[in-house]
């Protein structure tokens, strides 16, 4: 829009109309909408991960190393433990059972879970070269986990090839 | 909006529609978008086989992070020793960590990853936040404790 345009209507933002009517000029309404559809449109572009962490999980800050990213995703809340976020197994305030646990700090169910889904990616690489049995597991986690419920979680994912591991984190940069 | 057509004729552009549609979209973005943004930290665990054709390094150091805000930093190999760092002011001395990773860089160039592990109560924002710390002067952590 020319500056003389803008300037015309700058003082025709209402007309008064012979019956009294106040009309609005939404040409300008028009171009702030333009520019904020604009601006959210660019933000929502720019987010690195496509992660959307469930409402009761708080992630910590930290300056974050990786971009774009696809991948297991595994979520831990103070209830549960989430496989790309499907439940597979329960929390009590953070901890696992002490039944679920095995001798090498893995958990039972969530092994089952993971191996579950090396298998499907085993599956899916006969029938399409391109897919390919991927080490990287996403861990999002609430910032109150303790470390044995992330010792556990990493433990039995590590049984099964994911040894890759990726924190999802607030980027406290931005 | 008032404009001209090739006819001659002038043409009123009815704006109220376009609007009330930029209204439902930028409201639909408003309610979806986060403002924000989520980035992931490299981690691996310090575990399993090491990579071969790959000569050790002069030390291997391992960063611990105990109760009380209290850190252990272990360094094995051509030099053997054990730093505590006590908490300060209630909280981890990230600055003293730093100083003394940096100290051990400046002496082993080679030092380029080390093994972070924390006791079983220590909680995963403070695990990220020393190992965010740990980064700026030793890039490669591998979580430990396994």
């Amino acid at each position: 829009m020319s500056y003389s345009l803008r300037k015309k209507s700058k003082f025709k933002r209402s007309a008064v109309t012979m019956n009294g009517d106040v009309g609005l000029n939404i040409t300008a309404m028009a171009d702030i909408f333009t520019l904020i559809l604009v601006f959210l449109l660019k933000t929502y572009a720019s987010g690195a991960v496509a992660i959307t962490p469930s409402a009761d999980v708080n992630l910590p800050l930290a300056g974050v190393s990786g971009g774009h990213l696809e991948a297991l995703k595994v979520e831990i809340s103070r209830n549960g433990v989430m496989v790309e976020s499907q439940p597979v197994a329960t929390l009590a305030e953070y901890l696992f059972d002490k039944k679920d646990l095995q001798t090498n700090g893995a958990s039972r169910t969530l092994a089952q879970a993971f191996d579950k889904e090396r298998q499907r990616q085993v599956l899916l690489g006969k029938t399409n070269d391109e897919v390919k049995p991927d080490a990287r597991l996403v861990v999002v986690a609430d910032r109150k986990v303790p470390y044995a419920t992330i010792k556990a979680v990493l433990a039995s994912a590590a049984t099964h090839g994911y040894t890759d591991f990726k924190l999802a984190v607030f980027d406290k940069n931005n | 909006m008032h404009t001209e057509s090739t006819s001659g004729q002038d043409v009123d552009i009815n704006l109220a529609p376009i609007i009330d549609c930029l209204t439902v979209i930028v409201t639909f973005l408003l309610a979806s978008s986060s403002f924000l943004a989520i980035g992931v930290l490299d981690a691996g665990i310090a575990a399993g086989v090491p990579a071969p054709n790959t000569a050790p390094p002069s030390v291997i150091v391992t960063v611990e992070l105990k109760d009380a805000q209290t850190m252990v930093v272990k360094v094995e190999g051509k030099e053997s020793r054990k730093t505590e760092i006590p908490s300060k002011d209630g909280t981890w001395d990230q600055e003293r960590l730093t100083q003394e990773l940096t100290g051990l860089k400046a002496r082993f160039s080679d030092l380029s990853g080390l093994t972070l592990a924390a006791e079983e109560t220590v909680t995963y924002e403070d695990v990220v936040r020393n190992m965010d710390t740990v980064r700026k002067t030793i890039p490669a952590v591998l979580l430990g404790g396994f």
